[in-house]
């Protein structure tokens, strides 16, 4: 066929003059560099795309020093301890001996923390930080580093003599050791407040850390009119202060002294009076009635001081209402008894009379007040009183009276109701005339400290435990996390083993809850080797194998924790290590050389324009492709090792917030030599 | 069990920073970083390759007249830009001034490659100065007849 009777290619049209073309594209690979859109690039290398720009990619820096051996691990240890987040970032080898190496980045250097006693192959190491330990396996065993403390009481004391008394005063203690591990400090101190008060003595306590009010406290003398009543409170105060630092300052502070003075004399002692018996009234809950000829007796037992009024003057008020609706009069009586030597006396009488006519209900109240000048012995505490009413017809009754009166307890008169009779006096009130307060933090010197002054924890001996995770553990190749357990792919020699630990414990691997399934079929592949699995859903897990993909599940029944079931045939994977959690999802290079997405939905190919770069240049060592996500800019990273590369030699990356955004499948690459891959949060 | 050696302690704050690191061929660990224009001090270079710029008509000879390029970069440089018109065999370079911006603002860059083939594609280089290449707009017009015996 003539040149000039081939067809154009079909897509593109030829750029109208001044249209400007973006260059965030991505790479073309699917097509022809003459079939391809303008804004994509069919060769790149180190840039990177801001927006609708391009421009050269960031650069790296070192890390600290060299390892002494191929990396073949790398992965970012949390774990959450004395409520603090620690982050261990861990590079792992195969020293010259074979055993598993871990190294730990201290923010300036690599620390040689420990290595197995157990010989390890040359391959990827599966790194899984979980429960608080790191587990790590390469296909002969998963061995599990763990950092364990044992916490250290440090006790110090407030300083020898402290004594605050006045407000202002404060003492202070340095903080010897570092930090507490879990910023706790307990301080303890003693308040003594002393004196008489009408409305009570209220001391406040503050203990600083340097400027910071970090804890403020009050503690009350009740009031009283004796100076001499005191009472001791033993604090015991509980801060968190996590940013305390060593050769920081807490102080001790009397912030505050509040209280009303007490003016000689101006106390008045009352005391009301209880309803008593023998009584003949009936009570009708708010108002209490007596007959003709009865009497109602009201005492009180008040538990009194042995104590004179300095005048000697005894009030007793009371109230007494009368209702009738007969003719005549009557003498309404009110007696004030005591009984202080088992006999009774009358002390006091009042009475008053109420006369005439009465057609209609009227009541009449009477309020009462005996001043009784008592010349005797003093009130003490076993004197009894009694109030007792009473009442007669002094005159022509036409209609014997059945219930003439009403004595009121314990009513407030301003509710239109009759108050409670009381008994009162005044007393002599020393003439308080201040308050005295002692603020004493533990110093150890006195019998009345119980405990140091400042109690807390530091870190203890630190101590680091690198073994294999459990005899009962299989030699897993690749292990993830799934329903609180570890699941284990490839179990020992059999490529087509999964095991799983007990729930949340990740030593157990033969009590209740720990289980392992032995998989032998398959449609695409009479061994389809276990890969790589993630969790993709709350309730979800998938399992790559080389040829087909698992869905994972709990199933609620300890017997068999953990259930597998088909989901996806002719796509597994065998780069393991490029199964990535993503946004949404994950992604992997499945076995076909095309990039997924998966997620609950389903799967959705995401590499088309670097398949056919993959198909031309990833010609083995598939093992060796590596992957890890950048939560920042949403990337996707893959490691893969051209043309029989020993390690990986170009890194693609997928923009994976575009891809969700609007589907476009933008990859971008850079040429590196890189053993492997890791996100890390801390440096 | 043994003795661990000095860790950090813990953090009350998980920080929101991320760092993406990776082991390099030595077996030392690097990390990639926003405000790193070097391989660990080494210089490095990166380039953005356009697809091929006449679409049509395959086989005819196309001329590249002027590519214009919009721009913003963070100090003056040098952009070095490289042409084909046979598909990459041979480059041809042509450097401009680029004069530094204010933020996203852009400026314009224009080379004349003039330059006559069949696959016109031109080539972005980057060096040490960060600048970002924003769009471009390529003039091409049809040159001369079908060269038989030249498309492999």
């Amino acid at each position: 066929m003539p040149y000039d009777k081939l067809q154009p290619l079909p897509v593109p049209q030829p750029p109208l003059e001044s249209e400007m073309i973006g260059l965030a594209g991505g790479f073309v690979g699917e097509m022809p560099p003459k079939g391809a859109a303008l804004d994509r690039s069919p060769s790149m290398n180190a840039v990177r795309f801001q927006a609708t720009s391009v421009r050269k990619d960031f650069g790296y820096t070192r890390m600290g020093e060299v390892a002494l051996y191929r990396i073949l691990g790398l992965i970012e240890h949390k774990f959450i301890r004395f409520q603090s987040t620690f982050l261990r970032l861990c590079r792992l080898m195969r020293d010259i001996d074979n055993r598993l190496r871990l190294e730990v980045w201290d923010s300036s250097d690599w620390v040689f923390v420990g290595r197995t006693d157990e010989s390890i192959q040359e391959a990827y190491i599966s790194c899984l930080p979980i429960q608080g330990v790191l587990l790590m396996a390469e296909g002969s065993y998963i061995f599990i580093w763990e950092e364990t403390f044992t916490p250290v009481n440090i006790e110090q004391n407030w300083p020898t003599g402290n004594l605050l008394t006045s407000v202002g005063q404060f003492t202070s203690v340095i903080l010897d050791p570092d930090t507490a591990i879990n910023g706790d400090y307990r301080i303890r101190y003693s308040v003594t407040i002393r004196g008489a008060s009408t409305n009570g003595i209220r001391a406040t306590v503050q203990i600083l850390h340097g400027d910071e009010v970090i804890a403020s406290n009050d503690y009350l003398l009740e009031a009283n009119e004796n100076p001499e009543a005191e009472v001791t409170y033993h604090a015991n105060i509980l801060v968190n202060r996590p940013q305390a630092q060593q050769f920081d300052q807490f102080h001790l502070k009397l912030a505050a002294l509040e209280f009303d003075d007490i003016p000689p004399g101006e106390l008045t002692r009352v005391f009301p009076f209880d309803e008593g018996s023998p009584t003949a009234a009936v009570d009708y809950g708010t108002l209490v009635y007596i007959s003709q000829g009865k009497v109602l007796q009201l005492a009180v037992v008040p538990n009194l001081p042995a104590e004179n009024p300095p005048d000697n003057i005894w009030r007793v008020k009371a109230a007494l209402r009368y209702n009738d609706s007969a003719i005549g009069r009557a003498r309404l009586r009110l007696l004030l008894w005591r009984n202080s030597t088992g006999m009774w006396e009358v002390l006091d009488t009042e009475q008053f009379e109420v006369s005439g006519t009465f057609p209609d209900v009227q009541t009449f109240t009477e309020e009462i007040e005996f001043v009784w000048e008592n010349t005797g012995d003093p009130i003490e505490s076993l004197d009894v009183f009694r109030l007792e009413a009473s009442w007669e017809p002094t005159g022509p009754i036409s209609d014997p009276i059945q219930s003439p009166g009403i004595l009121g307890p314990l009513i407030p008169l301003s509710t239109n109701r009759l108050p409670q009779p009381t008994l009162e006096w005044n007393i002599d009130t020393y003439g308080a005339g201040g308050a005295e307060v002692e603020v004493h933090g533990y110093s150890g010197e006195y019998d009345g400290d119980p405990g140091a002054g400042i109690e807390y924890q530091i870190e203890g001996e630190p101590t680091s435990i690198l073994e294999v995770v459990s005899p009962d553990a299989p030699g897993g190749r690749y292990i993830f996390e799934f329903a609180n357990r570890v699941v284990s792919l490839r179990d020992g020699g059999d490529t087509q083993v999964l095991a799983w630990s007990a729930s949340g414990n990740v030593r157990d691997w033969s009590g209740p809850g720990s289980g392992s399934i032995a998989l032998t079929s398959s449609q695409d592949d009479p061994i389809d080797d276990l890969m790589a699995g993630t969790q993709i859903g709350s309730n979800i897990a998938i399992i790559l194998r080389k040829r087909s993909i698992l869905r994972l599940y709990a199933t609620g029944n300890i017997a068999q924790a953990l259930a597998v079931v088909p989901w996806i045939n002719g796509i597994g994977t065998e780069s393991p290590f490029s199964l990535q959690n993503v946004e949404r999802g994950a992604i992997f290079l499945g076995h076909n050389l095309m990039v997924y997405f998966i997620n609950e939905q389903g799967h959705q190919a995401i590499g088309g324009p670097i398949h056919q770069e993959l198909i031309r240049v990833l010609t083995s060592n598939l093992e060796l492709v590596d992957s890890t996500w950048d939560p920042v800019f949403n990337e996707y990273i893959l490691g893969i090792p051209e043309n029989n590369s020993e390690i990986i030699t170009k890194l693609w990356y997928f923009d994976v917030r575009r891809f969700l955004d609007t589907g476009e499948l933008v990859w971008r690459s850079r040429e590196l030599e890189v053993q492997r891959l890791a996100t890390s949060s801390s440096i | 069990m043994s003795v661990l050696p000095y860790l950090p302690s813990g953090v009350n704050d998980l920080p929101a920073e991320r760092f993406v690191i990776f082991a390099d061929k030595s077996n030392r660990i690097q990390r990639f970083a926003e405000s790193e224009s070097t391989y660990d001090g080494q210089a490095f270079t990166g380039f953005w390759e356009s697809v091929t710029l006449n679409k049509q008509e395959i086989g005819r000879l196309w001329k590249f007249l002027s590519l214009r390029v919009l721009y913003f970069c963070e100090a003056n440089a040098t952009a070095s830009f490289e042409f084909t018109a046979d598909g990459g065999d041979n480059w041809t370079p042509i450097t401009a001034a680029i004069v530094a911006t204010t933020g996203l603002r852009t400026r314009t860059a224009i080379f004349y490659p003039n330059l006559i083939g069949e696959d016109l594609r031109f080539r972005i280089n980057f060096g040490s100065t960060i600048y970002n290449v924003v769009a471009f707009d390529a003039r091409i017009v049809r040159a001369g007849k079908v060269q038989y015996g030249a498309i492999p």
